[in-house]
């Protein structure tokens, strides 16, 4: 395997930009320069590289709190990763299991199923996540949970159609005509073949739960200030989108830098898990 | 074939129903709308008369038979802040909704369709790597973002379209790129990858060898079978795009269904989110209706039990 | 004619007593007309009839159409509207003489008929007006003859006229009950300075001048409204020149506009006032010392200077100087982090404590502030930002956190009575339990009718509530609005967007 990783660059290079940005959040309270909560109105909106008196230099600037950004940032990965990921694993798995379930089983399982997704796609996502935050605790347990619920749909419809595509083939046929069934079919021959979709979907997902939790603190879920995430950052910049540029721009780079390095190794493990493609 | 028609149908009151249940629920847990439709100085039994009078106080599922009765025969109520019957005011903002959202899918589309073929086609050289890129773009950038950049630098600065509000193609052209690009790049890599996929396969190395030209290969076989998760994804982004494309619409005042859906919900204005609800419903049946027909027509290895 | 210059104050300006009202007197021939302006607004209108809401922007739209009885000047006096004069003939009745020669729209005659019908309307507990508060204190409504009209108040109310100087917009009667309020909702036909013309929803509200207005004929012939959710696209669309005047902007953008030579910003002190609701039940807040020691820990100038740009005042108290009742004696707890630290020690807490702050998402910046402010005199606050109708009903529910944000603004009436009365009581928000002589002080204060015994009780009040601390104060906001320099308009003390008197600059 370590052969094969050698000539994926793209792998490599992926699984680094990830790794970087997960030991970031990991390490955040040791390689932050600064603290990320401590506020100085005087010192507020300095461009980056700009040195406050008597405390120190701010290499990204500040905020509107005069808070130091590239601080902030670096705390700001362990939420917006932590967040992105465990959403998607949840909603990927959930989506996967139910759209591998109605494609194969088809009839009244497949008809339950997809109109659920129907009542579930029909009902805003803002009334669901005010609901869960007028009754529930902002955490980030219920973060998750409420991004989950608003996209397994997504894996669920999208494997299905696969499914359906695949239900009738050959490859099918001949496992079947070997012994295999139910569930064994399913899970040793169908979904192998799906995981290349399901997970540039994921890495796409993963892109805009980062963002998406930025909405959701406006709604009283997600980070609770003082603390940082990069969607929050880009929310709160938006007013100085004009007369700050570094507010909302560095927290965007971060995610896009963050979400190219999730590309690539989707796309990577995408290359070789696919069994008929030849490298 | 009729008789799948008619068991969707049956099936969809089913779906409309038990939705309309799920949102009342879920309407009177995110709050009261008399705190909302009274202003702050209203004093404490001036709130419990309105309440009472407005029939707040009664039972939950009294107050559901009730808005139920009337539902069926299509009167949502009247909305509490707007006065207007709650099915007019929903569907008097449907043709904005749906002309923002469908150019912005034929952005998208003309965009990204292209753009993942060729990636695939061209897998791990400058078009692959561009394509992607612009993807990347399109997947990291918030709506509000990009929106408010391409305002700044073409409306503004270039002075070449308008920066808000509905009108001719001009007004046009900025929301239906601010909408539609997170659904090209979804698209596109989602199409690189199902092209990847295919090209991979027997057949078409069999048509490959047997000298078959470039564009029979693709587009007759390959393409056609890419499409069908491709499809399932155009169909779900049209319809949250028709549902949900509040940041668009706010930034470029457009008067489109999620502006009224979210701040309906923040004024807590039951009717006419219960109304929003049932129509957005509506179009997501039908459009899942329509993509079902068409896996089958796309790839005929598809048959439904 | 007022110039300019004079329109352009921005600072605290003293009671309203002392400035040139400009009211609605009829004028000399305009020197120089406006064929149309367009305005972009904050929030866009949701219902056309003025007695079914209770939402302060609408009244942007509304009032260009509707007259109250009284009205407010641009710096908040009082002037004559359909009234010509009122007077207190005796404890509980009020005398009105209307205004003669006045048409609605539609041309029908406004009289004292249609007054009655429209306040016996919005107190008609079938119409379920949202509105029915603001006539809280009136039993009866009679006519007297065409122009006169007697209001009966339920117990003695010197406040009553600023009652009827908002919300209370008068409709014609044949009108109203001929058209129904569906349509009602969606059409409008007044007394006022403009006619409706159309409204497509979400797009704009047209409205074109009336020539026949008795305050004069205003000098624009076209208005469109224009509702445009985001600020900062409001912005840019003025700077492109797509709108002549934008509405309620953020303190950030507000620079972003005095940057631009062809746009001025016009900003006025308003009535709304941010403070936080401090849990007086519970302890360590039912000790007056913490409460004190709070409000010296919060560096209320740095937030007024750095946060919000300049764009407000300090509170002294919960009074702004507009309001009839603020004393201008009254010191405030400028910050002194010392002092907090000292009144902290002496209550017990020489280390501080720990508690909760909450608030809306609007103002989380500010919250943000105060709680560092909190936090360097050792009292941890952990903040819990919420949805705003959710944050503000959990107030009202009486759910509050210790500490809970609330901002206070929505009645302009310019007096004491519209907060005061608040303060305690069965009201749903305060937790505060006054002591005996603030109660009586403000119970004399409502229902007095010598104006110099009112202002004297409201000082006392001001100087018991200096003391109880019971409120976190903050400040007092500015409402920001912008232009082009293609008009003279400005922002009114009361920050309602009329046009009737704006002129070609």
């Amino acid at each position: 395997m370590s052969a094969r990783a050698v000539r994926h660059p793209r792998l490599v290079f992926g699984a680094a930009v990830v790794a970087f940005v997960v030991l970031l959040g990991l390490l955040a309270d040791v390689v932050s320069p600064q603290d990320p909560l401590r506020q100085n109105l005087g010192a507020k909106l300095m461009p980056p590289g700009s040195h406050e008196r008597g405390w120190g230099w701010h290499l990204l600037g500040t905020d509107h709190l005069g808070r130091d950004i590239l601080s902030r940032m670096v705390h700001g990965a362990r939420v917006s990763l932590f967040v992105a990921v465990i959403a998607v694993l949840i909603s990927g798995t959930i989506g996967t299991a139910v759209g591998l379930l109605s494609g194969y089983r088809g009839g009244r399982v497949d008809d339950v199923l997809m109109r659920v997704t129907e009542v579930q796609l029909a009902c805003p996502f803002i009334l669901l996540a005010l609901a869960v935050a007028a009754v529930l605790r902002p955490n980030l347990r219920n973060t998750v949970a409420v991004l989950a619920i608003s996209g397994w749909v997504i894996y669920a419809k999208v494997v299905r159609s696969r499914v359906l595509s695949l239900r009738e083939s050959e490859f099918l046929a001949a496992a079947r005509a070997l012994g295999a069934t139910g569930s064994r079919l399913v899970l040793r021959h169908l979904l192998p073949n799906m995981l290349s979709t399901c997970i540039v979907l994921a890495t796409v997902e993963a892109a805009r739960m980062i963002i998406l939790e930025s909405a959701l603190s406006f709604l009283g879920l997600g980070v609770q200030p003082p603390n940082a995430s990069w969607g929050g950052m880009l929310r709160d910049g938006k007013l100085y989108i004009s007369s700050a540029w570094w507010y909302t721009t560095f927290p965007g780079l971060a995610i896009m830098l963050t979400v190219l390095g999730l590309n690539m190794v989707g796309d990577s493990l995408r290359d070789l898990l696919d069994p008929r493609l030849k490298v | 074939m009729k008789w799948f028609l008619v068991r969707r149908l049956l099936q969809t009151c089913l779906v409309v129903l038990g939705l309309s249940l799920l949102v009342f629920m879920i309407l009177h847990v995110t709050g009261d709308p008399a705190l909302v439709i009274l202003p702050p100085y209203a004093r404490t039994e001036e709130v419990a008369a309105f309440r009472e009078k407005m029939g707040f106080n009664d039972p939950l599922l009294v107050q559901y038979a009730r808005f139920l009765a009337r539902a069926i025969r299509g009167d949502f109520g009247m909305s509490f802040h707007q006065g207007q019957p709650a099915l007019d005011l929903v569907l008097d903002r449907m043709p904005a909704t749906i002309e923002l959202g469908v150019a912005a899918m034929v952005f998208a589309l003309a965009l990204a369709v292209p753009a993942g073929i060729l990636a695939a086609l061209r897998k791990d050289k400058l078009a692959d790597f561009v394509g992607m890129s612009i993807a990347l773009l399109g997947q990291s950038m918030p709506a509000f973002w990009l929106g408010l950049m391409l305002v700044m630098l073409i409306s503004v600065k270039l002075d070449l379209l308008p920066v808000s509000g509905r009108g001719g193609l001009a007004h046009l052209v900025l929301p239906a790129i601010t909408l539609g690009s997170f659904t090209a790049a979804r698209v596109a890599r989602l199409t690189r990858s199902e092209m990847l996929e295919v090209l991979g396969q027997d057949f078409v190395r069999t048509a490959r060898a047997k000298g078959l030209r470039e564009g029979a290969v693709v587009g007759k076989h390959a393409f056609k079978n890419s499409l069908v998760p491709v499809l399932t994804i155009v169909a779900l982004e049209f319809g949250t795009v028709l549902g949900g494309a509040v940041i668009t619409e706010t930034i470029f005042a457009w008067p489109g269904v999620g502006r009224l859906m979210v701040d309906s919900i923040f004024e807590r204005d039951f009717p006419v989110v219960q109304a929003g609800v049932f129509v957005i419903a509506v179009i997501f049946v039908l459009l899942n209706l329509v993509v079902d027909v068409a896996y089958a027509w796309l790839d005929p290895r598809i048959r439904y039990t | 004619m007022i110039s300019r210059r004079a329109f352009l104050r921005t600072g605290v300006a003293a009671a309203a007593g002392g400035s040139i009202g400009l009211g609605r007197v009829p004028r000399a021939a305009a020197k120089g007309e406006l064929e149309q302006v367009t305005m972009g607004g904050a929030v866009e209108p949701g219902t056309m009839d003025p007695h079914m809401h209770a939402n302060r922007w609408t009244l942007d739209v509304q009032n260009q159409c509707f007259d109250q009885l009284i009205h407010r000047d641009p710096k908040a006096k009082m002037v004559p509207g359909l009234a010509t004069a009122w007077k207190q003939r005796d404890d509980r009745t009020w005398r009105f003489e209307l205004r003669r020669n006045v048409k609605y729209h539609g041309g029908e005659p406004f009289d004292a008929e249609t007054v009655k019908y429209s306040y016996d309307r919005i107190m008609d507990p079938n119409t379920k007006s949202p509105i029915v508060s603001s006539l809280r204190l009136v039993e009866k409504v009679t006519v007297v003859d065409a122009t006169t009209l007697d209001i009966t108040t339920k117990a003695p109310a010197p406040v009553l006229p600023a009652y009827l100087s908002l919300y209370t917009n008068i409709v014609s009667k044949a009108w109203m009950t001929a058209k129904g309020p569906e349509f009602a909702a969606r059409n409008m036909n007044g007394t006022g300075a403009f006619k409706f013309v159309d409204w497509r929803r979400g797009e704009h509200i047209k409205l074109a001048r009336n020539d026949a207005y008795w305050g004069g004929r205003p000098q624009i012939k076209n208005v469109t409204f224009r509702p445009m959710p985001d600020p900062n696209s409001r912005v840019l669309a003025l700077q492109k020149g797509e709108v002549d005047i934008i509405q309620d902007l953020p303190p950030a953008l507000a620079d972003e506009i005095k940057r631009n030579a062809d746009l001025r910003v016009s900003a006025v002190p308003s009535i709304r006032v941010h403070f936080i609701v401090m849990r007086t039940d519970l302890k360590p807040l039912d000790d007056r010392r913490v409460r004190q020691a709070l409000n010296y820990a919060v560096n209320k100038e740095a937030i007024v200077k750095q946060l919000l740009r300049g764009y407000a005042n300090p509170l002294t108290q919960i009074l702004t100087p507009a309001m009839f009742g603020y004393a201008p004696d009254v010191p405030g707890f400028p910050y002194n982090p010392d002092r907090a630290k000292a009144l902290l020690r002496e209550a017990g807490f020489p280390r501080g404590f720990s508690t909760e702050i909450s608030g809306p998402t609007l103002n989380t910046d500010v919250i943000e502030a105060v709680a560092g402010n909190l936090r360097e005199v050792g009292v941890e606050a952990t903040i819990r930002i919420e949805e705003q109708k959710v944050n503000y009903e959990n107030l009202m529910k009486r759910k509050a956190t210790p500490l809970h944000y609330l901002s206070w603004g929505n009645w302009n009436l310019f007096d004491a009575d519209g907060t005061v009365p608040f303060l305690y009581g069965d009201t749903q928000w305060s937790y505060y339990t006054p002591p005996p002589r603030f109660v009586e002080l403000n119970k004399l204060a409502s229902t007095i009718v010598d104006g110099k015994k009112r202002l004297e009780a409201y000082h006392e009040l001001m100087r018991i509530l200096q003391e109880e601390a019971p409120l976190l104060l903050l400040y007092q906001q500015f409402d920001i609005n912008a232009a082009n320099r293609k008009t003279t308009f400005e922002t009114r003390y009361d920050n309602v967007m009329l046009l009737h008197d704006t002129e070609k600059s």
